[in-house]
């Protein structure tokens, strides 16, 4: 049997932190740990918008990030940060002449998406606040009328969107109060329900229990 | 000299000898802020017992006002209802300033008057009533730490919080200087002088380190009491700056290098009689104040997030910034999470030194108690004392969480804690840190800076 390498976070990893571990620890365990041979053992990455800092240090055993910038011969810049609801993209800014590595950074940094109906599914399932509640979910999208629904309460949540906005939200990339506020999903719901799926996608979106 | 309606019965009749026709309510939500309403004396009194309405989201919101949408507690409504603010007479008291107008400090119930747990007055009480049921009270009072500046609110505002004007005699940073504190002195008698007509004790007053800081000492009292005489001192503190085209910052961190604290002293009684000196004992310690002793260090790490609510409190927990790093407790030692002074009876008391300037006076003085009785419950003595400098220290001390979101991770595994401070309560609040901090980093601000950000000010300068 096989584990995944650890992907560790300081104690006061932000935002940010938080989510691209959460990342690199999915990709890790859909690619390998085959997947980090060769890649140098410091990365610096940098978010274009926040311009934050983040480092990672990488060994046999894992990665871990911290926010403490030492010397490394590579050097990320992009946008890291996904609150605007956007996969994480990235340039690799130094002259790092090894194709073939490249191509594994950008696999590894590259958040794996699933289609939506299995990760909200997965969503809904590992969520102890959606989970055995008196909801019924039922899910649309708009662009390509694929529709599911999850629950049999007597309480009606419906959410339609974008399939890329659903895709986003599910696999952990924004949050859904967010997405309403900012006019990308509509959601009838009690604003009970709507909190209580939303903590639930920030659980998500963080990757924790907090 | 202000007369309370404490002690008296006949309402109407109290508030004709004062001439009060209007009352303004006063309620703390979770973030502390002072939140109420002007009534009518009519309106007042048509509501009683159980007080006006007011929307849920008063207490379901963060420190912009913005409802907390992305998580819940059971207190709230659907699709957003009432609440209530039920009045607490015995804190009714003439204004002072304005002839006609009272004000009353209340609780935030549910429309029939049943309390609300998460509210923090409500929290404090049950508390101290936790602690009644072992025949225990508790005397207790904040140091109030404030920046004062020659700047206007909207001056500030304008200035984006940049280069204020301190008020203060000297460009250096002093402590104790009868200097600045002449300066200051003509802003706190007017405080003084509405601290005492609202029958609020005060010991003293004296410049603080920081330029334009003033620090103000409460005489103690009960808890509950204690955190209304602290919210009604720092929003008497806000409307004499307004008044005098002034500012007073109560932020954690408004300034690199320097810091508003809340200290919290408290001691322990039994039918009235001190309980911590006990001059049979090794080191006149008495067993009951090292069992308190012992849940407060246990419970301190997870008690850092009521004492050091924003994300700003955090840039305050510095090394040899002054506020404690650890959770070490010495007797008369400034430098460790408590100071303990056990040199008489009647002195006898724990400073708690963690506490930031933005703290919610009941909620900091509720996890406080808690700590506490979670001591009593274990009857545990805490850590060797530390007689050191708590700074500069090896790490084998361990260090006080150091962010907002460590914190609630420390008080999430708190177990005895979150019991006895009810667990929705507990769990409610670690999601409105959560949303601080998330708020915060979406600002694109540098969490390790020493430096406050631009929305750190707008969010905290005017609010805490």
């Amino acid at each position: 049997m096989t584990t995944s390498p650890s992907v560790l976070t300081q104690p006061d990893a932000t935002p940010l932190e938080t989510n691209l571990a959460r990342i690199l620890r999915v990709n890790l365990a859909v690619q390998g740990q085959t997947t980090l041979r060769g890649i140098p053992g410091r990365i610096n990455l940098q978010d274009k918008t926040t311009k934050t800092s983040i480092r990672l240090d990488i060994s046999g055993e894992g990665i871990s990030l911290s926010r403490t910038q030492m010397p490394s011969i590579i050097h990320v810049l992009g946008n890291f940060d996904p609150f605007e609801g956007s996969p994480p993209e990235f340039s690799i800014r130094s002259g790092w002449r090894k194709p073939f590595l490249k191509a594994k950074l950008r696999a590894l940094l590259t958040p794996h998406l699933k289609p939506w109906p299995v990760a909200a599914a997965e969503l809904f399932d590992r969520s102890s606040q959606t989970k055995n509640s008196d909801m019924t979910i039922s899910i649309l999208s708009k662009d390509t009328l694929e529709q599911h629904v999850w629950g049999q309460g007597s309480e009606k949540v419906s959410i339609i969107a974008s399939k890329k906005t659903l895709t986003h939200l599910f696999n952990g990339l924004s949050m859904l109060i967010d997405d309403i506020l900012k006019g990308r999903i509509q959601c009838q719901a009690s604003m009970q329900n709507i909190a209580l799926i939303t903590d639930a996608t920030i659980d998500h979106w963080l990757d924790a229990g907090v | 000299m202000s007369t309370t309606f404490k002690g008296e019965s006949d309402l109407s009749a109290w508030l004709d000898r004062h001439h009060v026709s209007r009352i303004r309510t006063q309620a703390t939500d979770l973030d502390g802020f002072a939140l109420g309403k002007y009534c009518a004396r009519e309106k007042f009194l048509k509501a009683l017992p159980i007080g006006h309405n007011l929307a849920d989201v008063s207490l379901g919101s963060d420190s912009k006002s913005t409802p907390h949408l992305g998580f819940w507690h059971n207190f709230r409504q659907g699709a957003i209802g009432d609440i209530a603010l039920m009045p607490d007479l015995e804190t009714l008291v003439p204004d002072g300033l304005e002839s006609d107008l009272g004000h009353v400090i209340c609780d935030f119930t549910q429309l029939d008057g049943s309390p609300i747990s998460l509210c923090p007055r409500t929290k404090l009480k049950t508390l101290e009533q936790q602690l009644a049921d072992q025949g225990l009270s508790v005397k207790c009072t904040f140091e109030i730490e404030f920046f004062l500046f020659n700047n206007s609110y909207a001056d500030a505002a304008r200035k984006r919080y940049q280069n204020l004007s301190p008020v203060g005699a000297s460009p250096l940073e002093t402590i104790y200087f009868l200097r600045d504190s002449f300066h200051a002195a003509p802003f706190m008698q007017k405080v003084l002088d509405r601290l005492d007509w609202y029958g609020i004790p005060w010991e003293a007053w004296n410049d603080e380190n920081g330029l334009g800081q003033i620090e103000l000492n409460l005489a103690p009292t009960t808890p509950t009491e204690m955190a209304d005489r602290v919210v009604r001192a720092k929003q008497i503190i806000f409307e004499t700056a307004v008044q005098q085209g002034l500012s007073a910052t109560f932020m954690a961190h408004p300034k690199e290098g320097f810091s508003n604290g809340m200290h919290v002293h408290h001691s322990l009684l039994k039918e009235g009689v001190p309980q911590f000196f006990d001059p049979t004992a090794r080191n006149r310690r008495s067993p009951l104040l090292i069992h308190w002793l012992g849940g407060l260090l246990s419970t301190m790490e997870a008690s850092v997030s009521y004492l050091c609510p924003s994300p700003n409190s955090y840039r305050r927990l510095r090394e040899f910034a002054a506020p404690p790093v650890t959770a070490t407790w010495g007797e008369e030692n400034k430098s460790t999470g408590i100071r303990l002074i056990c040199d008489a009876p009647k002195s006898a008391r724990i400073e708690h030194r963690v506490g930031a300037g933005d703290l919610n006076p009941y909620l900091a003085m509720a996890v406080i108690l808690a700590g506490g009785l979670v001591g009593l419950s274990d009857k545990k003595p805490p850590p060797p004392e530390f007689t050191d400098l708590g700074w500069g220290i090896p790490d084998s001390v361990p260090r006080l969480p150091a962010d907002i979101m460590s914190a609630a991770k420390a008080l999430q595994a708190a177990t005895k804690l979150r019991a006895l401070l009810n667990p929705e309560d507990v769990d409610y609040w670690i999601k409105s840190r959560r949303h601080e901090w998330m708020l915060f980093h979406r600002a694109g601000i540098d969490p390790d800076s020493p430096i406050p950000s631009q929305w750190e000010f707008e969010r905290y300068f005017a609010t805490v």
